[in-house]
């Protein structure tokens, strides 16, 4: 039997547009500083602040607004975060290939040369929602040598969170319980993250 | 009898000798983050709403089981209810401690609580089951942040409806529960991020406290 190639066509736009509704792509509200957060930080030292490295995955990009940019982001949250704090930050003035590797090469290499400064990298694995967020950081003194390395992150899947990760969990009986929000606000993964860093007494303690 | 002791004390020092080589020469994988080498997680006595006095030590039992499958170390429950013996604190004022200090004292890099809020046998108008809800969350001791939450509900249908059955979910469940805890960081990782620097700490650098003994 010949078969309509329109509603081919058609088929393929309803998949295409379902999908589409099934996956709202997700953006983030402005960051802001926690009200409330439990930690100050050292304001003693030049803090380089290299923008953030973006190591989303396709499936994890997909699931984003085209216009939100992870790693912009991300460097934003630091740097508001050390704002906040009263440390002295800049960007870096100096060329270096986008990786840790990369920037510890052009710090050995003599680039940063602020005594006492330190340069802080970062890199996004992921950001899917408001919800699950994981970055690592490494702190580099002006020498290039590693001072701190972390990986930060939060997976906050409470109920309402992150649905498309807790399908997986679901399966047939397992669901998540009511909703409810016990850690307040919407940005709680990306306070968390940045709490684990900047909460960090070996951070403390080489900021000071 | 003559118990040969310095025998017993000499196949004890070496078995834990070679258990101690096994662990450090064990390689976990790398994109494990949470799993990296001598993670201790400690496990609070769960917060029980319901009615059922055992539901606590059922899921309290359960996820030591399940951590120690899953390569941590762990401070039980029952060592937490000792520690808060020793302190002269209730045990379910323990989590009131500041998470620095609750991590320093147990030595824990990573607190766990439970607060469950289901458990039990259901009865329904054909069949009858069993239900277990609870709100899991881990806590970076040193920072005391959020790292893990997931809250939860598993109910099965069942004709011999009793609070066995909810025991035996428990088990079960857990371990499901777990594998969203693990099972991120795994997705995470395998974007490509080297993680080798994460797991082989630098000369003069310990990152986190009390990974390497």
């Amino acid at each position: 039997m010949a078969r309509c190639p329109l509603s081919k066509a058609l088929l393929a736009s309803v998949i295409v547009l379902l999908s589409g509704c099934a996956a709202p792509a997700y953006k983030p509200a402005v960051y802001s500083v926690a009200s409330n957060r439990p930690y100050s930080i050292p304001a003693h030292r030049m803090i380089l602040v290299v923008p953030c490295f973006d190591l989303l995955d396709e499936a994890n990009r997909s699931h984003v607004d085209p216009s939100f940019n992870p790693s912009a982001y991300v460097t934003g949250m630091v740097e508001s975060e050390l704002s906040a704090g009263g440390a002295s930050h800049e960007r870096p003035a100096f060329p270096f290939t986008p990786t840790f590797e990369g920037v510890q090469t052009a710090l050995r290499g003599g680039a940063f040369k602020h005594p006492g400064g330190v340069v802080l990298a970062s890199a996004v694995n992921h950001y899917m929602s408001d919800r699950v967020v994981s970055c690592d950081f490494i702190l580099y003194a002006a020498t290039g040598d590693l001072i701190f390395e972390k990986r930060c992150l939060c997976m906050n899947f409470g109920s309402s969170g992150a649905p498309e990760i807790l399908a997986q969990e679901q399966g047939e009986f397992i669901a998540p319980a009511a909703a409810r929000s016990p850690s307040g606000g919407t940005l709680v993964a990306a306070h968390m993250v940045m709490q684990q860093l900047f909460a960090d007494p070996d951070l403390q303690r080489v900021l000071q | 009898m003559k118990l040969p002791t310095k025998g017993l004390a000499a196949a004890l020092a070496a078995c834990l000798f070679v258990s101690g080589c096994q662990n450090r020469a064990a390689v976990r994988p790398a994109w494990r983050y949470l799993q990296r080498a001598q993670t201790r997680v400690a496990i609070l006595p769960a917060s029980n709403l319901t009615d059922k006095a055992g539901a606590s030590i059922i899921i309290d039992k359960a996820w030591e089981e399940a951590l120690l499958k899953a390569g941590f170390t762990v401070v039980n429950a029952d060592s937490v209810v000792t520690f808060s013996s020793s302190q002269n604190i209730p045990v379910g004022d323990v989590i009131k401690i500041p998470p620095a200090v609750l991590g320093q004292k147990l030595k824990a890099d990573y607190i766990l609580e439970d607060e469950i809020t289901d458990y039990g046998a259901k009865y329904r108008v054909i069949v009858g089951g069993a239900v277990v809800a609870c709100r899991s969350r881990l806590i970076e001791a040193r920072t005391g942040a959020l790292v893990w939450e997931f809250d939860w509900v598993r109910s099965e249908q069942s004709n011999n409806s009793n609070n066995g059955v909810a025991g035996v979910l428990v088990g079960a469940l857990v371990d499901s529960v777990i594998d969203s805890m693990m099972d991120m960081p795994a997705k995470l990782a395998r974007q490509g991020v080297s993680l080798s620097s994460l797991t082989q700490p630098y000369p003069g650098v310990a990152p986190m406290a009390y990974r390497q003994p």
